[in-house]
């Protein structure tokens, strides 16, 4: 099998796909960057924190692609069992009329290509619950 | 504490669009020469400049201007805070004159961004030939269409989408965002500054190329040139000004800038809401007054999906209410609380660092009643808001200079303000009636802010009771005095004399009249009783004039009632003009009949 670099480093890939935030230790608030600190409370410890990967849309848009050749894609932000993250919706139509507020959706992931050595980049979005 | 105060002395907007032939030098030294000039003042006069020009942050724009319209060696603030920049200069002046270091200062802001297309700052990764993680998130790759979106339309698309999503909303979403647009685009044609005056119907706007689900490019603010600038005063150094300037001044009440404090997701989908809230609240405590009290609104309506979710951020609704609020009609330039009556930055234009000053520009235009065909009638206060991304927002609240009085004025004695607030409070109540009649109103017409009015007045009902109370003891000695100054000229000339001074004094104090026998008055206990006092009393003294022998106390009293009701209703007529008769006239009628029927009397 070819080699796999997930698109972000809070992508873990694997049998089970999910993301992985930096949880400070104090709080509790989620981050998906890279730390100093925490922008809540001023804590300086983290640990890593497992997401799920089922929850709701929680707002979208649809971008219209300008450029010729590409489509429209669907931004969205998906509250995840308490903790939200940014995406895109996948495997819908990116028409207003096939996306809801508050429609249930989980975690998918998809190649979005391989590089000179091979290795293919993995990404993450998200697809409608049935 | 009178240093404290800050106005507006002198504002100036660039007409916002296409301007090829000039940079940004010669656009932000149109908008400062003619902002010192608005104020009557010039360059040198200045303690201290700040200027922003977003997109060429790193070039200093404030020595760029000095270096054209006066190198006077005053400390210069080169200021960027994203679309507050504008806000952000003007804040920057504000604090160093109320920091004491200067009494007056420039603020400018300044964007040449026509053809700029969409903005957004994207997560560039270099492009390499092996999938290399870099930045913060380790990305191999751009997020743009694979992460969700950092430009701006799609940005904002989303924060109205999640409003709808936290406050469902039945009805199509896309037309309610193309309803908002579509007013500013009417509130553009009146505006000859903006960039694009082109009236739009909802239909219009939603056939329009989509740009972002739900806003079209006519939803989206016009990338375009343009400039605005601002001379801020103290208030010690504006009292001494001209009369002129004084009038034209206009009270900055309030000036507030936040940053987004951290919220559960505000680094996934910026939060534009919290620090708006806050900016607001905190503005609305520092300038005593509420969202009711607004006469116009330019809030930041970068997307049309943005204006909604401020109308509940400014709390002009209720929460959770914006919807409805927008549906009712109540932003529009007839409705309760007109917003962005500008055109907005969908038709105006925002050139971006320009946009935090031109939106207080186009609040002073109205407060000082210079706005023309556009001029929101009568407005005293009015609120500015923009909101940068990233995230920074300025809130600034402005009130109508009370004239030249509420300077010259402000030094009365506490006894001698409070019969003027009095004597103003009587004028107000009995032009509006005590229901319209608002404390603004009241404040205003004394030349004071409200928050004077408040130190004197707890509410406005104690501030009617106490007027209603001191014009009954002004009527009642005015009764008085002359039925006891003729005394001696024996009881029908007493009759008459009474009647006289009653109907003098009404002629003389047809606003206390008014207020103290308003039928409004009249339905509120409280009100009446003062009221019912003054018929009592005013009957008393009628009471000791009916002199037929052996008539009981009970029944004297009763035929006075009977006599002071002739006068009243007599009076009513009288002042509606019905009855032409000078005051001393109708009394010496009024006193005639009244002593005829006494005369007839006899004890029963």
């Amino acid at each position: 099998m070819a080699q796999q670099i997930p698109m972000v480093d809070y992508l873990v890939l694997g049998d089970s796909p999910h993301l992985v935030a930096n949880e400070c230790t104090d709080c509790g608030a989620k981050f998906f960057d890279r730390r100093n600190a925490c922008a809540s409370c001023g804590g300086t410890s983290f640990k890593k924190t497992d997401i799920a990967t089922e929850g709701e849309i929680r707002s979208f848009t649809i971008v219209t692609a300008f450029m010729p050749g590409a489509d429209n894609y669907v931004p969205v932000v998906v509250d995840l069992g308490g903790t939200s993250v940014r995406g895109q919706l996948m495997n819908t139509p990116a028409e207003a009329a096939n996306i809801a507020l508050g429609q249930k959706v989980r975690l998918t992931t998809y190649s979005i290509g391989a590089d000179t050595a091979g290795t293919e980049a993995i990404n993450y979005g998200f697809e409608p619950v049935n | 504490m009178a240093n404290d105060d800050i106005w507006i002395l002198g504002i100036n907007m660039t007409k916002f669009g296409k301007h090829p032939d000039k940079d940004v030098v010669d656009l932000a030294s149109e908008a400062a020469l003619a902002a010192l000039a608005d104020g009557g003042v010039t360059i040198k006069e200045m303690g201290v400049l700040a200027a922003g020009n977003l997109m060429g942050a790193a070039a200093g724009i404030g020595q760029q201007l000095q270096k054209q319209i006066g190198q006077t060696g005053i400390p210069v603030f080169n200021v960027a805070n994203a679309c507050a920049t504008g806000a952000t200069a003007l804040r920057t002046v504000i604090m160093a004159i109320k920091a004491g270091e200067c009494d007056m200062g420039l603020a400018v802001g300044v964007e040449k961004l026509s053809g700029a297309g969409m903005l957004g700052a994207g997560f560039g990764v270099a492009a390499s030939d092996e999938w290399t993680p870099a930045g913060r998130y380790g990305a191999v790759s751009g997020f743009e269409g694979k992460l969700g979106t950092d430009m701006m339309p799609g940005v904002f698309a989303q924060v109205g989408m999640e409003y709808l999503h936290q406050h469902p909303y039945d009805g199509a979403d896309f037309e309610l965002f193309a309803g908002i647009s579509a007013k500013n685009h009417f509130n553009s044609t009146m505006n000859p500054l903006a960039a694009i005056q082109k009236e739009m119907s909802v239909e219009q706007i939603m056939a329009e190329p989509m740009i972002a689900y739900p806003n079209t490019r006519a939803m989206c603010s016009a990338n375009s040139d343009g400039a605005a600038a601002a001379v801020v005063v103290s208030g010690a150094k504006l009292r001494t000004l001209s009369k002129e300037q004084q009038k034209r001044a206009v009270k900055v009440s309030a000036s507030v800038l936040t940053s987004d404090p951290y919220q559960e997701a505000c680094q996934i989908l910026p939060d534009v809401n919290t620090l708006t809230r806050i900016a607001a609240k905190q503005a609305y405590e520092l300038a005593g007054v509420g969202p009711d009290d607004l006469d116009l609104v330019e809030l930041h309506d970068c997307f049309a999906t943005a204006e909604l979710v401020h109308y509940d951020n400014l709390m002009l609704c209720g929460e959770g209410n914006a919807v409805d609020f927008f549906l009712s009609g109540a932003t529009t330039r007839d409705g309760k609380t007109p917003v962005n009556v500008s055109g907005g930055l969908e038709s105006k234009g925002h050139p971006i660092a320009a946009t935090g000053i031109a939106n207080i520009w186009e609040i002073c235009y109205h407060l000082r009643g210079e706005a023309g065909p556009r001029q929101i009638e009568g407005a005293k206060v009015g609120l500015a808001h923009v909101i940068g991304l990233g995230s920074a927002c300025g809130v600034h609240i402005l009130e109508k200079s009370g004239l030249c009085g509420s300077i010259v004025s402000s030094r009365l004695p506490a006894s001698e303000r409070r019969q003027q607030l009095l004597d103003t409070a009587l004028a107000t109540f009995a032009r509006l009636g005590y229901r319209d009649a608002s404390m603004n109103d009241i404040a205003d017409s004394a030349g004071v802010t409200k928050p004077v009015l408040y130190q004197h007045f707890t509410s406005k009902r104690e501030l009617f009771l106490e007027l209603l109370a001191e014009v009954a003891v002004r009527l009642r000695s005015a009764v008085r005095d002359a039925a006891a100054s003729s005394a001696t000229d024996g009881p029908r000339a007493q009759v008459e004399a009474g009647f006289a001074a009653w109907f003098n004094w009404v002629d003389t104090n047809r606003d206390g009249f008014t207020v103290l026998f308003d039928s409004e008055v009249r339905r509120d206990p409280e009100f009446a009783e003062q009221a019912a006092k003054v018929q009592r009393e005013m009957a008393d003294t009628v009471a000791e004039f009916i002199v037929a022998e052996g008539l009981e106390p009970e029944r004297r009293r009763l035929l006075a009632y009977g006599i002071v009701g002739l006068g009243e209703s007599t009076c009513r007529r009288w002042l509606e003009k019905e009855i032409d008769l000078d005051a001393d006239e109708l009394a010496v009628q009024v006193a005639g009949l009244a002593w005829a029927g006494l005369r007839g009397l006899s004890p029963v």
